[in-house]
């Protein structure tokens, strides 16, 4: 019961949070509320493990954008179903069309170290960590997708 | 407004889902928790199950009673195929045919013409791939099939029990077959017409040593016509 408990309090805590991070970096609000209740749902999985973890609200997002990409894959794969059809985001609900289409042309690797690092205020090394990746490899893949998005937005510059 | 601050904003502006159902999720995690350990427990057993077998197979079946076990079961090296090997079950002499197809036959080399009593071993002649009795002129084709001469019946055959890549495990001897079909083949000594190398007084071409595969007596002594029974078994080297 104390597990169950503790989880209630995790999933309330960053639920919302969870899903506005993966909505941004996946482009679909659906899409995305299925995968951060996937993810929530591993973590209780194993939640002996997750809750001891540094960061487990980065862990649930992380599983959640695999999770969803993976499943798009598959999808996508599917000969007798319309790939363009069903490769089209809901941005409609988004709150930055603009913003969500060009992120959405960023492979899902930096569009994740973007809102982990930008939107959920993970610092480099915790976003590093998070994905299993050296921080140099953050740091240049963020710069890279700043500059990709400035250049296409018109945005001002700013530091990672 | 900066880029981080325009990512910020807009998750921040992200309508929230509907509210979900914390322990509902909790429920479905534990609920897949205990079918993974159950999975893994199965497949635990599974690998448990299956070493316990290769065990068996590897450890435990050479010591079980079985048919390399059986009185009087022989162990003998298998040739290459295609080859013909002389070897002895208890001293008595055989051939190991391992054929191109990959069959293998344990025969009898003591020829079943015996003459006055005397016994005579047949020799395996590689160019002609028969065996013949290099005295007589009896002929037996590789399977033991009788094909000519004087030897009442074919090559008796050797049970064969167990084969692997090394060895062939033989039992007991078998009743040999009746003669089969004669065929048309010159009679007397002959191995490709070269030799009467066993016959007395007769010219002889020693090359013919090359192509036959023969019980070769310890002393050397390759004259393996008119032996008793005693000289026959004095034909393995471990005897």
């Amino acid at each position: 019961v104390d597990d169950q408990e503790s989880f209630a309090v995790f999933y309330r805590a960053h639920r919302d949070e969870l899903h506005a991070a993966v909505t941004v970096t996946l482009g679909d609000h659906q899409l995305a509320v299925e995968a951060v209740d996937e993810a929530f749902v591993r973590a209780a999985e194993r939640w002996d493990q997750v809750q001891d973890m540094d960061r487990p609200a980065g862990w649930v997002y992380r599983v959640a954008v695999n999770w969803a990409t993976s499943w798009r894959r598959k999808w996508l794969r599917r000969p007798t179903l319309p790939a363009a059809a069903l490769d089209q985001p809901h941005h409609d609900v988004l709150p930055d069309p603009d913003l969500a289409e060009q992120l959405a042309s960023l492979p899902v690797g930096q569009r994740q170290m973007l809102v982990l690092h930008h939107a959920l205020g993970y610092t480099v090394p915790e976003v590093a960590a998070l994905l299993g990746v050296a921080e140099g490899t953050v740091k240049s893949r963020v710069h890279r997708a700043r500059l990709t998005l400035q250049d296409r937005l018109g945005v001002e510059d700013g530091t990672v | 407004m900066e880029l981080s601050d325009r990512i910020h904003d807009a998750v921040n502006r992200v309508a929230p889902p509907p509210a979900g159902d914390p322990g509902l999720l909790f429920l479905r995690g534990q609920q897949r928790a205990r079918q993974r350990r159950q999975g893994q427990v199965a497949t635990g057993l599974g690998v448990v199950l299956a070493i316990v077998g290769l065990v068996i197979v590897q450890v435990v079946t050479p010591t079980m009673p079985s048919i390399v076990d059986q009185p009087g079961a022989v162990t003998l090296p298998l040739p290459e195929r295609g080859g013909v090997a002389a070897e002895f079950v208890n001293g008595h002499p055989v051939f190991v045919v391992h054929d191109d197809r990959g069959q293998v036959r344990v025969l009898d080399a003591v020829d079943s013409h015996e003459p006055h009593g005397m016994l005579k071993v047949l020799a395996w002649c590689r160019t002609s791939q028969v065996f013949e009795d290099l005295w007589h002129g009896s002929r037996f084709d590789s399977q033991g099939r009788w094909i000519g001469g004087p030897a009442p019946t074919g090559m008796a055959p050797y049970r064969v029990l167990t084969v692997t890549d090394r060895n062939v495990v033989v039992g007991d001897r078998l009743p040999a077959p009746a003669r089969a079909r004669e065929r048309d083949l010159p009679s007397g000594p002959s191995c490709d017409d070269r030799t009467a190398l066993y016959l007395p007084n007769h010219p002889a071409d020693p090359t013919v040593l090359d192509d036959l595969v023969i019980h070769t007596p310890p002393d050397g002594d390759t004259d393996l016509t008119y032996l008793t029974p005693e000289r026959i078994l004095g034909l393995d080297p471990r005897s």
